[in-house]
């Protein structure tokens, strides 16, 4: 019961996040404000939503896999981000 | 209606009106990032409908490398073509004749839907009946190599017959592929290549020996495979993909390790493509190995062949 409290209580804080990164897609100016919002926000709200999931995990193996799924979450984002960046910026150069 | 329902009723809504946007939008790179959302959105739907070895196929397979494959196509050196410019009028009316032609498809399915008695059951049950012969414990890898491996051996043709098609027609234009990266592979994506690469084989390893008893198998295991090697590829690895002697060879392999198996099973066995019980397991999981190396290679193999299309060598504007 508490466990159940506390994994919606992280849930919700994670669509916090994530909802705050989609207005910041939305609303800031241009690709590195934005980019910024996606990489930071996005990736903290999926963080807590994970958290939230591990409350639930009843096995150490599905725990680890979540932890897994993050990890691989961020190094995703982090790489497109910087290549999004530099696209851009190679782009604005030449 | 429950809780379940109007999530169930919230997803299947946004699949419908991200494709609508998807196929509506005028810059082709918004199309394709949206194609992405709804190939996710599509996962999700699937899971909901307690199929997760079609969500898995689809999430890696439609969201994975067919996204891949458009973004690469999208981000061409060519240059962007204008939005499409073509009179209102006629828009409109393609617009009603596809709203009026989908629309009487719709109601067709959903009278013939509606027709069907409801269902007996019998089929799955059989299958549940029948698994201890089959050498697995899960019904969709049981049914897909072991009662209706006729049918997969033609998928696995069919990707092996689309990949030389690929392949033979870019040859025609540039001999030659060319590097992936003009001034080399930037830093981020060595380094993700570096990391995620033994991450990616165990998870590749896992979905194979997982399809024997829960959703998995060959197709899923297959496409993180081509995951890896196109990852490798885009990191400088460029022999990661065959090219040149042993393409032809890593894209049939596949086909002929079935055909091989179905052979035996003639030859020495009880019939064409009969898996003996006490043997079918290890079969199984070997042939699902051998099927998952030669889907891996088969889609990073188009994916190369696409790149090998759009960035002719020599042309740097």
């Amino acid at each position: 019961m508490i466990l159940d409290v506390v994994s919606a209580a992280l849930i919700a804080l994670g669509c916090v996040f994530f909802a705050a990164g989609t207005v910041g897609l939305l609303r800031f100016a241009d690709l590195n404000t934005r980019l910024h919002a996606l990489a930071k926000a996005d990736n903290v709200g999926l963080g807590f939503v994970v958290a939230g999931l591990l409350a639930q995990a009843d096995h150490p193996a599905i725990a680890a896999k979540l932890v897994l799924i993050w990890a691989l979450a961020l190094f995703a984002a982090a790489t497109n981000g910087h290549l999004l960046a530099r696209a851009e910026t190679t782009e604005g150069d030449a | 209606m429950s809780f379940g329902d109007a999530v169930d009723l919230v997803i299947g809504a946004s699949v419908l009106v991200v494709a609508i946007v998807a196929l509506t939008v005028r810059r082709r790179d918004t199309a394709v990032v949206l194609f992405l959302v709804f190939g996710v959105l599509l996962a999700t739907l699937w899971a909901r409908l307690a199929a997760p070895d079609i969500a898995l196929a689809e999430a890696a397979l439609g969201a994975g490398v067919t996204g891949a494959l458009l973004m690469d196509t999208i981000t061409s050196s060519r240059p962007r073509e204008a939005a499409s410019s073509r009179p209102w009028p006629k828009r409109i009316l393609g617009w009603a004749g596809g709203a009026v032609a989908g629309g009487a498809v719709l109601v067709a399915l959903v009278a013939a839907v509606r027709s069907l008695s409801e269902p007996q059951g019998s089929l799955a049950q059989s299958v549940d009946e029948d698994m201890g012969r089959t050498g697995v414990e899960h019904g969709i890898t049981a049914v897909l190599l072991n009662f209706r491996s006729y049918d997969t051996l033609l998928e696995v043709a069919v990707l092996a017959v689309a990949a030389l098609a690929t392949v033979s027609f870019i040859q025609r234009q540039s001999p030659a592929p060319p590097e992936p990266w003009p001034g080399g592979p930037p830093l981020a994506v060595r380094g993700l290549a570096r990391i995620l690469t033994p991450i990616l084989l165990v998870v590749a390893v896992w979905l194979l020996v997982a399809g024997t008893t829960r959703p998995g198998g060959a197709f899923q295991s297959g496409a993180v495979i081509a995951a890896v090697l196109i990852l490798l590829h885009l990191g400088g690895w460029t022999h990661a993909v065959p090219q040149g002697r042993w393409r032809g060879w890593g894209l049939m392999v596949g086909l002929i390790a079935f055909i091989g198996v179905g052979g035996a099973g003639a030859v020495v066995g009880a019939g064409w493509l009969v898996l003996d019980p006490d043997w079918a397991g290890t079969i199984i999981l070997a042939l699902e190995a051998v099927l998952a190396v030669a889907i891996g290679i088969g889609l990073a193999t188009i994916f190369v062949a696409n790149r090998t299309d759009v960035r002719p060598g020599g042309d740097d504007t």
